[in-house]
C-alpha cells in the first residue's frame, strides 16, 4: 500500500512538472484555434465556439464562487497531441490568508479555492484521472494534484476530507513559472515572500498570467461615469503575443444602447506606442449603461475589449459624486471600498476612491483599474489637479493600502497621445503601502509615526452597500431586472435590509450558479427575521423581484465585510 | 346455332378455369415465401424499453417471394393494427402505428403475415419492457434575449418561430418522454441585456466569467417569471449575437451549463440544439472533444430509430451520417440520439430527480 502511494506521488508530481511547462504552450494554441474548430450542432465550416465547453464550464463554476481562472486544459504529450489522462486548471492563488511554506489544508481559502478547482474539473473533465490545480503566486506555481476518483470519492463520503487533504497535500510542488523547474522549499519562501517589512516583499509581484492568443487588445475609457452630451476619451493598446506593442493597427470603436445595435464611434490606427484613440461624445438622449468596444482583426483572428460606461444625469454627478462613481465603478466588477476609509487618510482631497485589487498581482487588469479609478475621479471632480486612487491588496493575512497619485496633466497627456504609456507609468506616483492594521507605511520608521493620527487602522473594512432589482416597463415589454452582487474572498454580506420595496411585491436572493433554488425568499419570511440573519460566503449573487407587476423595485441594504471571513471549506 | 354458342361457352369456361386454376397456383407459391422475421415496438430507438404514454409504431421486417399484397396485422399488448399491405419481393420493413403502452410491465409485440385471403404467412411475437417515469413531464420556456430593433426588423417572427417549431419537434421526437407531456412555449417578450450582462469580454480581452454567469442568471430568472416551474429557460439570441458581442464573425455560440437550468443560443442554432441544451439539464455532457487530433464531432449511432411525426427511418448504417444530438455536426451531417444518451435521460426521469 505504501510503495502504491508513493509511487502514485512520484507519478503525480512528474505529471505535474510536465503539465506545467506543457500548459503555456497549450494555451496559446488553443485561444488561436477555437474558430477553426467544428461546430456545435450545425454551423457552417470556419464557425465555432469561443472556448471549449470543458473550459468554460469550470471557469464559470469557479466565477461563481468569486475566482478566477487564467488557464485550463489537457496538457500536450511530448508528441503534441494533448494527454487525455490529465487536465491542468491554472489560478492566480487569492487567499489573502495563505501563508508559504505552510499546507494548503491549513488555510481554509486555499483549500476551498483547490476543491473548487478540483471539482470542477473533475465534473467537467469527466473520464480525465487526473487533475492538477496550478495555484501561481509571483513567478512560482504551487502545483497540488489529485485523482478525480478521490474527489468523487470524498463527494460520496467514502473517502474522509482528512486522507483526501492529507493525499493532496503530500502531491504539493512548487515550480518556477517561468522554467517549468521544482523549487525548493526554502527558495519559495526566500525568493518571493520574505514575510519581512519589504516592499519589494510586500507589493503584488509584477506579473502577467498567460498569453491566451497571438494578439491582445487593452481598452481603457478616460472614466466610468459621463453625462449626456459629455465626452469620453478612449484609447486601445494593441500588443503581440509577447506583449510588445503594435504599430499602424486598425482599431475599430463602437458603442450599444440597450435596444441597439452597435454604433460606430470611429476607427483609428494604433501609433508607436500600440495605442489608437478617439473622442466619443455620447449623444445627447442617451442614458443608462452602454457597453462600449474595440475591436481589431488579422490573419489569426479578432479580437475585442469592451468596458459598460454608466450615462447618468448631471444632477446625480453633481449631487452626490462619490456614490454615482462608485456604481459606475462597481459596474465594471471593480470591488469598491467605503470611501470614510479612504477620506480618513486623505482627508484633504475629494478624488480619492478605495476598491480592493482586481486580481492578486499587478497585472494588466490592476493597471486597468487604477486609470479608471483615477480618470473617473478626474472627469466628476473637474476642480482637482489629480486624484488619489488607493487599492487594498490582502496577503499573507495582512492587508495592505496602496495609495497611488495622478496628475490630471499627466492623465490628459496620455489620453491626448502626446506620452506613451510607460511614460504615464513613471509619472503615476505609489506614494505609500501602509499597514492597515497599524495605520504605519511598511518602509517608514515607527519613530517617525508614533504620533500617527491618520490611520486607516482596520484589519477588515466594513462598506455599506446597496442592491436594486425592479421590474420596469419599456416600450417592448416589461422587462427583469436583477440586481448582481458579489461577496469578495474571504468576506461576507449581513445585517441585509429593506431599503425600499413596492408594497405586494416578493423578492429573493439567488446563487448565480443556481438560479432555480433561493437561498433566501421574501414570502417566507413575513417578519424579516430571516433576512436580518442572511450571512452570505463569498461568491457571486444575484437580487430579483421574484412577485410584482411593473413598475416594482426593491433595494436593500447590506454590510460587506471584507477581510471577515466565518467561511468554511 | 345453339350446340356453336355452347361450345363457345364450354370454350371460354375452360379457359377461365385454366386462368383460375393458375392464380390459385401463384397465391398459394406467395403464401409459402411470406415470413415475418423479426418485429419490435419502436419510439425512438430499437431495444431499449418502452415509455409508458409515448407514441409507438410497431417495426415489422418480412420477406416475400414475390411482389404481393399481404394481409399484415400487428399488436403491442391489447393494441392492435391491422393491414393490406404491397410487399416486394425480398425483405421489407414497415412500420404500425399503435397505442402507446398504458401501464409498465412486460408487454407482448406481435405481427402475423398471411395472404389477402388469409391463409399461409406465420407470426413472430416477442416481448418488451414499459417504464413509467416519475418525472414525466418536461417545461421549457423559449425567451428572446437582447433583440435590438434592428433585430427585429430583420424578419423576427419567423426565425424565432422556425427555431422553435423545428427543435421542438426534434426534441418531442427525440427524448423518451410522452409528446403531450413536454410543454414548449414561446416567450414573446424580449429580454434585454443590461450593459454589463451584456460585456462578456473585458477590458483587457479576456471572457469575463462574472458577467457571462449575471448573463445566463438573468435569463434564467427572466424566463422563470414567465414560467415558475420551467425545467429549462432557453434564452434564443439574435443572428450574429456572439460575432457582433465578440467582434469575431466566426464564434457562434458559447457553451456554459454552469448556471443551472439556463441556456442561451443563437436563433440560427439548428434543429437539434434544444434536444442537446436540455441534455446537459440531464446531467450529460458534450459527446464532442475539440482537444483530440483530430477532433472528434461525436458519437454515431448505435441503434437504428424512427421518427414518428415524420415516418422517418433514422438508419445508422446509411448516408447521411447520423450524430447523437449531444455531439457536435459537421455540415453533412443529421441528428438523433444513441443509446447512451436516451437510456441516461430515461434513467434520470425515472428517477424523477433531475440532477
Amino acid at each position: 500500500m505504501l510503495k502504491s502511494l508513493l509511487s502514485l506521488t512520484a507519478g503525480l508530481t512528474t505529471i505535474a512538472i510536465m503539465l506545467i511547462v506543457a500548459i503555456y504552450v497549450l494555451l496559446g494554441l488553443q485561444a488561436s484555434s477555437v474558430a477553426a474548430e467544428p461546430a456545435p450542432q450545425g454551423h457552417g465550416p470556419g464557425q465555432g465556439l469561443f472556448g471549449t465547453s470543458n473550459q468554460n464550464n469550470c471557469s464559470g463554476y469557479v466565477a461563481g464562487y468569486g475566482y478566477r481562472v487564467d488557464a485550463v486544459g489537457h496538457p500536450k504529450l511530448p508528441s503534441g497531441s494533448p494527454d487525455p489522462q490529465s487536465v491542468v486548471m491554472l489560478m492566480p492563488l487569492q487567499s489573502p490568508g495563505f501563508q508559504p511554506g505552510h499546507d494548503a489544508g491549513s488555510d481554509s481559502q486555499t483549500q476551498k479555492q483547490l476543491s473548487l478547482g478540483l471539482i470542477a474539473c473533475a465534473l467537467y473533465y469527466p473520464g480525465v484521472p487526473v487533475i492538477g490545480i496550478g495555484l501561481e503566486q509571483g513567478q512560482s506555481i504551487l502545483m497540488y494534484s489529485a485523482q478525480s476518483a478521490d474527489v468523487f470519492a470524498v463527494q460520496k463520503g467514502t473517502m474522509s476530507t482528512e486522507d483526501f487533504w492529507a493525499r493532496v497535500g503530500s502531491n504539493k510542488t512548487v515550480l518556477d513559472a517561468r522554467t517549468g523547474k521544482p523549487l525548493s522549499a526554502i527558495d519559495f519562501v526566500n525568493k518571493d515572500f520574505t514575510g519581512q517589512q519589504d516592499m519589494a516583499a510586500i507589493l503584488p509581484p509584477n506579473v502577467e498570467p498567460p498569453s491566451k492568443g497571438n494578439i491582445q487588445i487593452r481598452f481603457q475609457a478616460s472614466t466610468a461615469y459621463v453625462t449626456p452630451g459629455g465626452q469620453v476619451d478612449l484609447v486601445a493598446t494593441v500588443l503581440d503575443g509577447s506583449r510588445q506593442v503594435l504599430a499602424g493597427r486598425s482599431v475599430a470603436f463602437t458603442y450599444t444602447p440597450v435596444q441597439g445595435d452597435p454604433l460606430t464611434i470611429g476607427t483609428d490606427n494604433t501609433g508607436s506606442d500600440g495605442a489608437a484613440r478617439i473622442r466619443f461624445t455620447v449623444p445627447p438622449d442617451l442614458t443608462g449603461a452602454v457597453m462600449i468596444s474595440a475591436g481589431t482583426s488579422d490573419s489569426s483572428g479578432n479580437f475585442n475589449a469592451s468596458i459598460p460606461v454608466t450615462i447618468g444625469s448631471s444632477a446625480q454627478g453633481t449631487a452626490s459624486p462619490a456614490s454615482v462613481i462608485s456604481a459606475s465603478l462597481r459596474l465594471q466588477g471593480y470591488g469598491v471600498v467605503d470611501s470614510s476609509y479612504a477620506l480618513r487618510y486623505l482627508s484633504d482631497t475629494p478624488a480619492t476612491l478605495l476598491a480592493e485589487i482586481s486580481a492578486p498581482r499587478f497585472d494588466f487588469s490592476v493597471r486597468a483599474e487604477i486609470l479608471t479609478i483615477g480618470g473617473t475621479l478626474l472627469s466628476a471632480y473637474r476642480a482637482v489637479q489629480s486624484s488619489d486612487p488607493l487599492l487594498l491588496y490582502r496577503n499573507q493575512g495582512k492587508s495592505y493600502l496602496m495609495l497611488f497619485h495622478m496628475e490630471r496633466s499627466d492623465w490628459e497627456l496620455w489620453l491626448a497621445g502626446s506620452i506613451d504609456e510607460a511614460t504615464l507609468w513613471r509619472r503615476i506616483a505609489l506614494r505609500k503601502v501602509v499597514d492597515s492594521v497599524t495605520g504605519i507605511p511598511v518602509n517608514a520608521r515607527d519613530f517617525l509615526y508614533k504620533n500617527f493620527s491618520k490611520s486607516v487602522s482596520a484589519s477588515v473594512f466594513i462598506s455599506p452597500q446597496e442592491i436594486t432589482a425592479s421590474i420596469t416597463r419599456e416600450s417592448w415589454g416589461d422587462q427583469l431586472r436583477t440586481g448582481h452582487f458579489q461577496v469578495p474572498i474571504d468576506s461576507t454580506a449581513d445585517t441585509f435590509s429593506v431599503v425600499e420595496r413596492t408594497p405586494s411585491s416578493e423578492f429573493a436572493i439567488f446563487s448565480v450558479p443556481d438560479p432555480i433554488h433561493p437561498l433566501y425568499v421574501s414570502s417566507a419570511d413575513a417578519d424579516g427575521s430571516k433576512l436580518q440573519a442572511l450571512r452570505l460566503r463569498p461568491g457571486q449573487y444575484l437580487l430579483s423581484v421574484t412577485v410584482g407587476n411593473a413598475p416594482s423595485v426593491v433595494r436593500l441594504s447590506y454590510l460587506e465585510q471584507l477581510g471577515n471571513s466565518s467561511d468554511t471549506p | 346455332m345453339i350446340r356453336l354458342l355452347n361450345l363457345r361457352s364450354v370454350a371460354v369456361g375452360v379457359v377461365l378455369l385454366v386462368a383460375a386454376l393458375a392464380l390459385t397456383t401463384a397465391d398459394s407459391a406467395a403464401q409459402t415465401a411470406l415470413t415475418v422475421i423479426d418485429v419490435k415496438a419502436v419510439q425512438v430507438i430499437e431495444d431499449v424499453p418502452l415509455v409508458v404514454g409515448k407514441a409507438t409504431v410497431v417495426k415489422v421486417v418480412v420477406t416475400a417471394g414475390a411482389t404481393t399484397n399481404a394481409r399484415l396485422a400487428v399488436s403491442l399488448g391489447s393494441s392492435t393494427n391491422a393491414q393490406t399491405v404491397r410487399l416486394v419481393g425480398g425483405t421489407n420493413t414497415l412500420y404500425f402505428p399503435v397505442d402507446p403502452p398504458s401501464g409498465p410491465g412486460t408487454l407482448q409485440v406481435s405481427a402475423t403475415v398471411s395472404s389477402t385471403g388469409g391463409a399461409g404467412g406465420n407470426q413472430v411475437t416477442n416481448t418488451v419492457e414499459a417504464v413509467a417515469l416519475q418525472k414525466n413531464s418536461l417545461k421549457v420556456i423559449l425567451l428572446p434575449v437582447d433583440w435590438s430593433n434592428q433585430d427585429l426588423a430583420r424578419n423576427y417572427p419567423a426565425r424565432y418561430n422556425s427555431f422553435a417549431s423545428q427543435s421542438s419537434d426534434f426534441f418531442k421526437a427525440s427524448y423518451p418522454i410522452p409528446e403531450g407531456n413536454l410543454q414548449i412555449t414561446k416567450s414573446t417578450t424580449d429580454f434585454m441585456l443590461t450593459a454589463d450582462e451584456r460585456a462578456i469580454v473585458d477590458s483587457v480581452g479576456n471572457l469575463n466569467w462574472a458577467n457571462i454567469m449575471d448573463m445566463y442568471s438573468s435569463i434564467a430568472l427572466a424566463g422563470l417569471r414567465e414560467m415558475p416551474d420551467a425545467d429549462l429557460v432557453v434564452g434564443v439570441l439574435p443572428p450574429r449575437w456572439f460575432a457582433r458581442n465578440l467582434n469575431d464573425p466566426t464564434v457562434v455560440g458559447l457553451e456554459l451549463q454552469a448556471v443551472r437550468q439556463a441556456v442561451a443560443n443563437q436563433v440560427d442554432s439548428d434543429y437539434a440544439t434544444l434536444a442537446h441544451e436540455a441534455g446537459h439539464v440531464f446531467g450529460l455532457l458534450d459527446d464532442y472533444d475539440f482537444n483530440l487530433n483530430p477532433p472528434k464531432i461525436g458519437d454515431l449511432l448505435d441503434e437504428p430509430g424512427y421518427w414518428l411525426s415524420q415516418a422517418k427511418v433514422i438508419n445508422p448504417n446509411e448516408r447521411p451520417t447520423y450524430y447523437s444530438f449531444m455531439g457536435a455536426s459537421d455540415p453533412s451531417s443529421q441528428y438523433w440520439v444513441d443509446r447512451n444518451t436516451y437510456m441516461a435521460i430515461m434513467q434520470t426521469l425515472e428517477s424523477g430527480f433531475l440532477p
